[in-house]
């Protein structure tokens, strides 16, 4: 059975049964396993928000474009 | 006061520290738990919340006394915790025999209109006399409930000093008295504090019965927007060590100095960093106790009136619907708008939730934000938050923030099952049942893409496709090598 490890901060696998081909499986971000309990005792700064924007716009200035695809706001 | 067991120095645990506490156990004399971090769910046939017995059977195999740290309900407030809350708790304890439990001396519920809100935040009560008593009934019906010693933690507090409010110090002081309870004196929360404006340690110290306080918590920080935070980030500052080294040696009767660290900085800084720390604290607890002087009497002011104008329901509602991005529209939230500790909490408060639903939707909310766009994707961020109030469980937000999703009809290829596998992982990692996930297209390349921040170069052919999604446990403690390092100082 493909299994992967998420994080050493949590004790939670998710796997892909065996009868999917390697090139089906893929990973899951460690953050979301490891956040399932109540927030802990803690008033400082969260910055993962601020990271997937600087991650997003890594990319889309590499490629120099942002990628738009139709939204219904009705 | 009970004549309690002296334990030592350690660290609050969190999932992820095992390695940490196994190699390394010459350094650990007693380990803190925040229990509420694992609490996953509600378990409406025992009136209790599910917890994650992992975590219990690592930590009664861990050979080191156990302190419960409570997060969940602070005893500040004027809202009482639901019976849910003390039954887990006791479950909890029954578990793993806590030395003593504690709480903050904070309120994060307000109440309006009824309903109760949670601010999603620990925030400071008003510091008057109708406090203290609210302080007080709380404090005694923890003792009650849990059967157990008792100790309160001093917060912080990003808000300005009042016109005439009452010491920090001397408000701490006078709810111990009130109360004859345990004090755990937080030494960064207290210099957050001083570097944000208020009360200096030095001041807040010179009101504290000193014989009270039998835990310390050390801890260290960041800045943001000018004003230092508790965040838990790192070995402490040379300041907080010398407040520490100076604190230490006037406790006579203190049993544990606790070391504090997010999971994420945990896994940011070095062994070598954690490792200091402790063996810096432990040099330190040596001289405890070694400059008590028994004759010291607090500093309390017994002739001096403070502001008492505001009640305690008044401050409650005004802070916490301040810091949701709501106003009130009364005198105190007009002078409580002029203090840009209440923008700094918001902004806090925002990021905790926002950074919550990146990393449990990591995948969705990137393919959200990659097609409509950052201004977009943030207008919509805000208003699922403007709709939706803070809940203790995020397993709550993620359905709160799939339902707003779907309603929202986003036309974006392939989001919706995205969303559905990102949700099944949640709910698998809390009840290890297996899920299925049916795709019509394979989702490998394109979750390899949103993985790496882009969206999938080519069109994706239709292919049906069902992904299990499935529950391991971590090789526990058991697995590791085992030895005990030597440790030079």
């Amino acid at each position: 059975m493909a299994t992967t490890k998420f994080s050493k901060a949590t004790p939670i696998f998710v796997s892909v049964p065996p009868k999917m081909s390697i090139e089906q499986t893929f990973h899951v971000t460690k953050e979301v396993l490891g956040l399932v309990g109540c927030p802990a005792c803690y008033s400082g700064f969260h910055f993962n928000f601020i990271d997937e924007s600087e991650i997003i716009h890594a990319r889309v200035d590499v490629k120099g474009i942002n990628v738009n695809v139709g939204i219904n706001k009705g | 006061m009970k004549n309690l067991d002296e334990l030592g120095v350690g660290l609050i645990y969190f999932q992820g520290f095992e390695d940490f506490l196994a190699l390394h156990s010459s350094l650990i004399d007693v380990v803190e738990i925040e229990p509420q971090t694992y609490w996953y769910d509600k378990d409406d046939e025992c009136n209790a919340f599910k917890y994650n017995p992992e975590v219990t059977d690592f930590l009664r195999a861990y050979n080191r006394p156990k302190l419960f740290h409570g997060v969940g309900y602070p005893v500040g407030g004027t809202v009482m915790p639901p019976p849910e809350h003390f039954n887990t708790l006791r479950q909890q304890a029954q578990e793993l025999n806590p030395v003593w439990v504690s709480e903050h001396l904070s309120f994060n519920y307000f109440k309006e209109d009824g309903r109760i809100i949670n601010s999603g935040f620990l925030l400071p009560p008003v510091q008057t006399e109708e406090s203290i008593k609210i302080a007080a009934a709380n404090i005694n019906n923890y003792r009650a409930q849990m059967n157990r010693p008792f100790a309160f933690e001093t917060g912080v507090n990003y808000l300005q000093p009042r016109k005439n409010e009452m010491p920090d110090g001397l408000f701490v002081n006078r709810i111990a008295e009130e109360t004859d309870s345990y004090i755990l004196l937080d030494l960064h929360n207290i210099l957050v504090n001083q570097r944000n404006g208020r009360q200096s340690v030095k001041e807040f110290l010179e009101y504290l019965d000193y014989e009270r306080v039998i835990e310390l918590h050390v801890a260290s920080g960041i800045y943001y927007k000018d004003y230092y935070l508790d965040a838990h980030s790192g070995a402490s500052d040379d300041e907080l060590m010398g407040i520490l080294e100076y604190v230490v040696g006037k406790l006579p009767n203190l049993k544990a100095l606790m070391f504090e660290i997010t999971p994420d900085y945990f896994m940011k800084v070095s062994e070598a960093e954690i490792r200091g720390q402790l063996v810096k604290m432990k040099k330190i607890w040596d001289k405890k106790g070694s400059h008590y002087k028994s004759w010291r009497v607090p500093l309390r002011h017994n002739d001096k009136a403070f502001d008492e104008s505001i009640s305690v329901r008044q401050w409650e509602n005004t802070v916490g619907n301040l810091i949701l991005g709501r106003d009130p529209e009364t005198a105190l939230s007009n002078e409580l708008a002029q203090d840009n500790g209440i923008g700094i909490v918001k902004d806090l408060v925002f990021h905790f939730r926002a950074s919550l639903l990146v990393s449990m939707f990591r995948l969705t909310t990137r393919l959200l934000r990659l097609s409509v766009g950052e201004e977009v994707f943030n207008i919509y961020i805000a208003d699922f938050f403007s709709s939706a109030l803070p809940e203790l469980l995020p397993v709550i937000l993620a359905g709160q923030f799939s339902d707003y999703v779907i309603a929202q009809q986003f036309d974006i290829a392939y989001l919706d099952k995205i969303m559905a596998y990102e949700l099944a992982t949640i709910h698998t990692a809390i009840d290890k049942q297996t899920r299925n996930v049916i795709f019509d297209f394979d989702p490998a390349p394109f979750m390899a893409s949103l993985q790496k921040a882009r969206l999938p170069d080519e069109q994706l052919a239709e292919k049906r496709i069902m992904v299990q999604v499935v529950y391991e446990k971590q090789p526990v403690m058991s697995e590791l090598p085992e030895f005990v390092p030597v440790v030079h100082n």
